[in-house]
């Protein structure tokens, strides 16, 4: 059963006053040790100072679009890594006189374990780097705070230093490297160039010129000789005997066709009548005639042959033999064998020149390839070289700027101070906190006791939840010994609580006079 | 201290006519009635009292009195004896009063119960002291009787009157336990018991008995002693009984005799 806040505070009230004396001790007991513990709790002192970070970073436009600005978060990071790093730390703890050169390396590491855990190092705002360092001591803190402070710049200081020299460094040697690289390369060209002098810029649309105009002429030529034959081919068959021939052949051809013809003739007419017809005797003794001039002319033909190997170019035919054409064709063909030969020569000659011009050509591109790269390649090398030249200059100024510590990007904004308050819990918190935990803590510890006991404490615990009519509620009845028991009980806790105060001023005061 | 030889409870073999009542009567005669009625007031004035106690010995003893400085107790156990009261009905009634747990402060309850009804100077009160095994009542009167309750019912030859013993408080009558007895159960389911009760019960309309009984979570007297009761109170002191504590005690008397419960002991913030 929920009962309302108002009754459990009543009921609470009601029983811290029948467990007054247990609250009473509980508080002096709580508040006391508070009180002692607040006395003996170490002091501590924490001084820091901040350190503005440049952001304009020198490194940043000589190496633009190659590398990456470091941010506030890195400078952070690396100031703190640069003050953990251990010589750095064992040199402040002996500035600090933590250590000297008696500390054996056991001791100095577990000091160095406790100067970590004091020092701090975060971001505050936007480029400020903040150092904090924190010690019984407050001189000491301070001392060790502005001392961190410095040894951080001074270090980052000499390590930008040593970084620009060293790009300074590399890009001079990268410089070197590529200007003999370049040299190189100049000398290769000029050499290529000495060597092939047709290989100059140009001569290669000279060549293809040439050979076309040595194609044309060689086809052109080609089609010359190719008619010179065909015209020697013709006036040679004019001038051979074989014409002879075929005129003869022509003079049979002509008999037999009148003998064939006579024949039909006398086949018709032996249809009709005998052999001893007249016509058909007739026509017999024609066609014997024929026959016989047909042997005849076979004779002739055959003596003309052996006279014609006989007389070589003699033709038997003394109608063609003394023609003037024959004559005239045959002169021509001497002409036409001449151009003939002189085609010949001419061609082949056009063949070598063209031969000739192609070998040209090939070399040509072989060497226009080769100049090309190397041009390519002095090129490159020029280009990078002149880009490197610059770079070296420019890192050659921000090695300078470092050196003379113009360049420089933390500076001490704020420095280190001497702390008058120290931090953390003070005395007056666990008196302050002594007092409240006092009284919170065992009332706290009832109300949790109360929330568990399932005791009745409550008229409507028995009315409401368990329906039964409660008569009334009877007080507890006070005889007066025990009121003035109470009373007795009251003063003396009144008492006890008085002392405690008096405890706590004089602590507090003690405290704040100096004397503890 | 001797037994009070108070006229009013002298025997009650005697009929109540006897002695002091003059005008014998009838009990259906209505005027002799009302004429009754006026004797026993007239009686109850007369009732012989021992030394009584001071306001301040009161106090001391956690005894109420209408004219006490502390009217919120006085008030309560007027409000008790009001709904007792309407709970019984007209006439007198035996009110046995138990607590959940040993401690529970009922005999005190049932003191300044018979108390209460005792501010009235019209009615009487009787206090039976029932717990044997620890009685209270005596001690918190201040009182060393040499008779009790178990005495009477021992010996036969006892009279009532010889255990009835004046309180020091005005109308209020106590029977002590008597003699320590750790067997109480078969003297309440005795005869002689139940005859006591009822003639106490019945000779003065007037009269409320009071029967302080042990913790009826320890011990059976308390379930007899209803039986003989006509209500019964449960006192559920602040603070040292759980709540199945308390249903386990209503339910053990029953609905019909349970008047109700008094939340006692709570406890008063005051410096």
């Amino acid at each position: 059963m929920n009962l309302p806040i108002d009754v459990r505070i009543n009921q609470l009230l009601r029983e811290a006053f029948i467990h007054r004396n247990k609250l009473v001790a509980g508080f002096v007991i709580i508040s006391l040790s508070m009180l002692a513990i607040g006395l003996a709790w170490p002091k501590k002192y924490e001084s820091y100072a901040t350190i503005l970070v440049d952001n304009k970073n020198i490194i940043q436009p000589l190496m633009e679009g190659t590398a990456v600005p470091t941010g506030i978060a890195d400078q952070a990071r690396n100031a703190r890594e640069l003050l953990n790093s251990r010589n750095i730390m064992f040199r402040i703890m002996e500035f600090a006189g933590l250590t000297d050169s008696s500390t054996t390396a056991l001791e100095r590491e577990r000091l160095l374990e406790k100067f970590k855990q004091r020092m701090r190092v975060s971001i505050v705002g936007r480029d400020i780097i903040k150092i904090s360092y924190e010690d019984a001591d407050p001189v000491l803190a301070q001392k060790v705070t502005q001392k961190l402070a410095e040894v951080l710049i001074e270090e980052s200081r000499l390590k930008k230093t040593r970084e620009s020299a060293a790009a300074y460094e590399f890009i001079d040697k990268q410089v070197r490297e590529f200007h003999a690289a370049l040299v190189e390369s100049e000398n290769r060209l000029k050499e290529f160039r000495s060597a092939t002098l047709d290989a100059k810029p140009g001569t290669e649309n000279a060549v293809v010129n040439k050979i076309a105009e040595l194609q044309r002429t060689l086809e052109k030529t080609r089609v010359a000789l190719r008619e010179a034959i065909i015209k020697k081919q013709s006036l040679e068959r004019q001038l051979s005997g074989e014409a002879e021939v075929t005129i003869s052949l022509s003079r049979e051809g002509q008999y037999q066709m009148k003998i064939a013809e006579l024949q039909t003739k006398l086949d018709a007419l032996r249809l009709r009548y005998h052999d001893t017809y007249p016509d058909i005797v007739s026509l017999k003794h024609q066609i014997e005639n024929l026959k016989q001039a047909i042997i005849q002319e076979k004779k002739r033909r055959e003596q003309a042959k052996k006279a014609k190997s006989k007389a070589r170019d003699r033709y038997l035919d003394e109608a063609i033999v003394f023609n003037p054409l024959t004559e005239e064709i045959r002169s021509e063909l001497s002409a036409t064998k001449t151009l003939i030969a002189t085609l010949k020569a001419r061609i082949s000659e056009t063949e070598k020149l063209l031969k000739e011009e192609l070998e040209r050509g090939r070399r040509i591109h072989v060497s226009e390839a080769t100049l090309a790269e190397l041009t390519r390649d002095y090129q490159v090398n020029r280009d990078i070289y002149q880009d490197l030249l610059k770079r070296r200059e420019k890192a050659r100024i921000s090695m300078n700027l470092d050196r003379e510590q113009q360049g420089l990007k933390l500076s001490i904004y704020e420095p280190a101070f001497l702390p008058l308050k120290p931090t953390g819990l003070r005395f007056l918190h666990f008196a302050l906190g002594g007092i409240l935990l006092g009284v919170l803590l065992p009332l706290a510890l009832l109300y949790g006791l109360l929330q568990i006991d399932s005791r009745v404490r409550d008229r409507r615990m028995i009315s409401e939840k368990l329906a039964l009519p409660v008569l009334a509620v009877v007080p507890h009845l006070t005889t007066p010994s025990e009121k003035h028991a109470l009373t007795r009980n009251l003063r003396l806790l009144a008492g006890v609580l008085f002392f405690n105060l008096v405890i706590y001023g004089t602590a507090g005061w003690l405290k704040y006079s100096g004397i503890l | 201290m001797a037994a009070d030889s108070d006229t009013l409870d002298l025997d009650l073999a005697r009929p109540p006519a006897s002695g002091l009542v003059t005008v014998p009567s009838g009990p259906d005669d209505p005027r002799g009635n009302l004429h009754l009625r006026r004797n026993h007031t007239r009686q109850i004035a007369e009732m012989r009292e021992s030394r009584l106690l001071s306001p301040t010995e009161l106090t001391e003893r956690r005894i109420i009195s209408p004219d006490m400085a502390d009217r919120e107790v006085a008030n309560a156990f007027r409000e008790i004896r009001r709904k007792v009261m309407q709970f019984s009905g007209p006439g007198n009634f035996i009110t046995m009063v138990t607590s959940v747990t040993s401690g529970g402060g009922a005999s005190l309850v049932a003191l300044n119960l018979a108390a209460a009804f005792a501010f009235d100077e019209s009615k009487t009160a009787m206090i039976i002291d029932c717990n044997l095994e620890n009685p209270q009542l005596a001690n918190l009167l201040g009182m060393k009787p040499d008779n009790g309750l178990t005495n009477y019912l021992e010996d036969d030859s006892l009279d009532v009157a010889d255990i009835i013993y004046p309180t020091g408080i005005p109308r209020l009558r106590l029977i002590p336990a008597g003699r320590r007895c750790e067997y109480s159960g078969e003297y309440f389911s005795s005869m002689r018991m139940e005859q006591l009760i009822v003639s106490l019960k019945q000779r003065y309309p007037d009269r409320y008995l009071i029967l302080d009984a042990p913790p009826i979570g320890e011990s059976v007297d308390a379930n007899m002693l209803s039986d003989l009761a006509d209500c019964a109170l449960i006192v559920a002191p602040y603070g040292k009984v759980t709540e199945q504590q308390i249903s386990a005690a209503a339910f053990s008397i029953g609905k019909d005799k349970l008047a109700g419960v008094v939340f006692n002991q709570e406890p008063r913030v005051r410096v």
